[in-house]
């Protein structure tokens, strides 16, 4: 388990938390460069864009855990949205959706991501986040449960006009696909968000009333301001060099 | 990105172009005997009926790029057809779903394949097919979208029955599962459709003023000349 167990409620509460990524083949020395050149909350792994293997998944986490830094890990398509408590099983801490639009998406991921009865995540892998905690079953739940971080990524405008069906209580976060959402909006020219911005506005606008929280794939330190005066309290970087 | 970048194109138009079997795994020294034997298109690899990592497929195409020719790869299941551009992402020029009868199934294919506007593929993964074309996404997504090649198995008689739905704008190619399809035959002894040929004579029939080309998993190089004369452009062998 991480030392950073109060990931969740930083999260939840608003506190600025800055995430890095880092391949599943880093060694430990490499992660550990990494996360020596800021004070990051957590470090990213992706299964959509780039190869994966759960038992590389196990090992990196572990590997993380002795760092003492939760594991980010994004699935690698929305219809595996019902695989999250057996990924979860693998030892991350917080698991996101890529491309989610439906709210049905939505409930499948919530319903396997959290312990009953929340959900009905099913009981239990021994390479899981908080492991060490032991086998008391409802005691475990009820930990993860309190501290396992979802992630829905938005990525297109049908999903930005729905934003609140997308939110119902137990998702702690959406994050942004830039890329695939400039496509979109290059096939609706005449849609009213002309801009990136112009969509991260409407979403805090229609969201600022809930518990979930916004995150951004800025990669780029320089950009950090830029998207907290949005309203950004979650960012994804690149390494430092 | 293997110096065949053409292939697309190439089967398009017709071209006679053979694919040859190299199990991932293999090694680059092992790579260059088998391509040495032949001129070969591209080089076929499997997750169907052969165990599969993500991780080792990164690696065949990475060799293989190195080498110059362009993977083909055959997905494990026709319900993964919405994997097709994760896929895409970990290196493979040409991807085929196997098992294919259902119209919804070439839909979703060509969705996730395509990047938009013609599909929804995601962008992107570092170990693409072309990557050193660089993060011009838009530049990316057209070179990919007129080069990464699709094919659709086809080893049913309901999926030879109704090839004209499946033969939608966007798939390059139909390949042949002529084992699965004797056991169909077999279910079915009163089909019209009698032999492995009265199969492929239909298919070539039904589709020969379309844009898509037929494959055969031929295996053998001494059987490339009756395939040929029954109008299959694109082989798939065994290594010799």
């Amino acid at each position: 388990m991480g030392n950073e167990t109060p990931l969740k409620e930083r999260i939840r509460r608003g506190d600025i938390v800055i995430g890095v990524s880092a391949s599943m083949d880093a060694t430990k020395s490499q992660l550990e460069d990494i996360l020596g050149k800021d004070d990051y909350g957590f470090v990213m792994t992706d299964s959509q864009h780039s190869p994966f293997s759960e038992h590389k998944m196990v090992d990196f986490c572990n590997m993380a855990d002795e760092i003492g830094i939760p594991v980010h890990l994004r699935i690698d398509h929305p219809r595996h949205a019902y695989l999250l408590g057996n990924l979860a099983d693998l030892g991350p801490a917080m698991l996101e959706i890529p491309l989610v639009e439906d709210p049905a998406t939505v409930r499948e991921a919530i319903e396997f991501f959290y312990f009953p009865p929340e959900g009905r995540r099913s009981f239990v892998g021994g390479n899981r986040w908080g492991a060490e905690l032991g086998n008391d079953m409802n005691m475990y739940a009820e930990w993860w449960n309190n501290n396992g971080i979802l992630c829905i990524q938005i990525e297109s405008l049908r999903a930005i006009e729905n934003i609140r069906a997308l939110s119902p209580p137990g998702v702690d976060m959406f994050s942004w696909g830039p890329s695939d959402l400039e496509w979109d909006r290059k096939m609706h020219p005449h849609h009213p968000f002309k801009t990136d911005d112009d969509c991260i506005k409407h979403v805090m606008d229609q969201v600022n009333d809930l518990d979930v929280r916004m995150s951004y794939r800025s990669y780029d330190p320089k950009l950090r301001n830029k998207y907290l005066d949005m309203g950004v309290t979650v960012l994804f970087e690149q390494p430092q060099t | 990105m293997g110096n065949d970048a053409n292939l697309k194109e190439r089967i398009r138009r017709g071209d006679i172009v053979i694919g040859v079997g190299i199990p991932i795994g293999s090694t680059k020294s092992q790579f260059e005997d088998i391509l040495g034997k032949d001129d070969y298109g591209f080089a076929t690899c499997d997750s169907q009926h052969s165990p599969f990592s993500e991780h080792m497929l990164v690696d065949h195409c990475n060799i293989a790029d190195e080498v110059g020719i362009p993977i083909h790869f055959r997905i494990k299941h026709t319900q993964l057809a919405f994997l097709v551009g994760n896929i895409a992402d970990l290196g493979p020029a040409f991807i085929e779903i196997p098992l294919v009868e259902e119209q919804s199934t070439v839909r979703e294919a060509l969705d996730w394949f395509y990047f938009p506007p013609e599909g929804r593929r995601s962008w992107v993964g570092g170990y693409r097919w072309g990557a050193e074309l660089g993060h011009d996404r838009p530049g990316y997504a057209k070179w990919w979208n007129n080069n990464g090649v699709i094919c659709l198995q086809v080893e049913s008689l309901r999926a030879i029955e109704n090839i004209r739905t499946l033969a939608m704008p966007g798939v390059d190619l139909f390949s042949w599962g002529p084992a699965d399809l004797e056991f169909d035959r077999e279910m079915h002894p009163h089909h019209p459709f009698k032999t492995d040929d009265d199969c492929i004579k239909h298919v070539m029939d039904q589709v020969n003023d379309l844009d898509v080309r037929m494959s055969y998993r031929s295996g053998d190089p001494d059987l490339r000349n009756k395939y040929i004369d029954l109008g299959v452009t694109v082989l798939m062998e065994r290594a010799q």
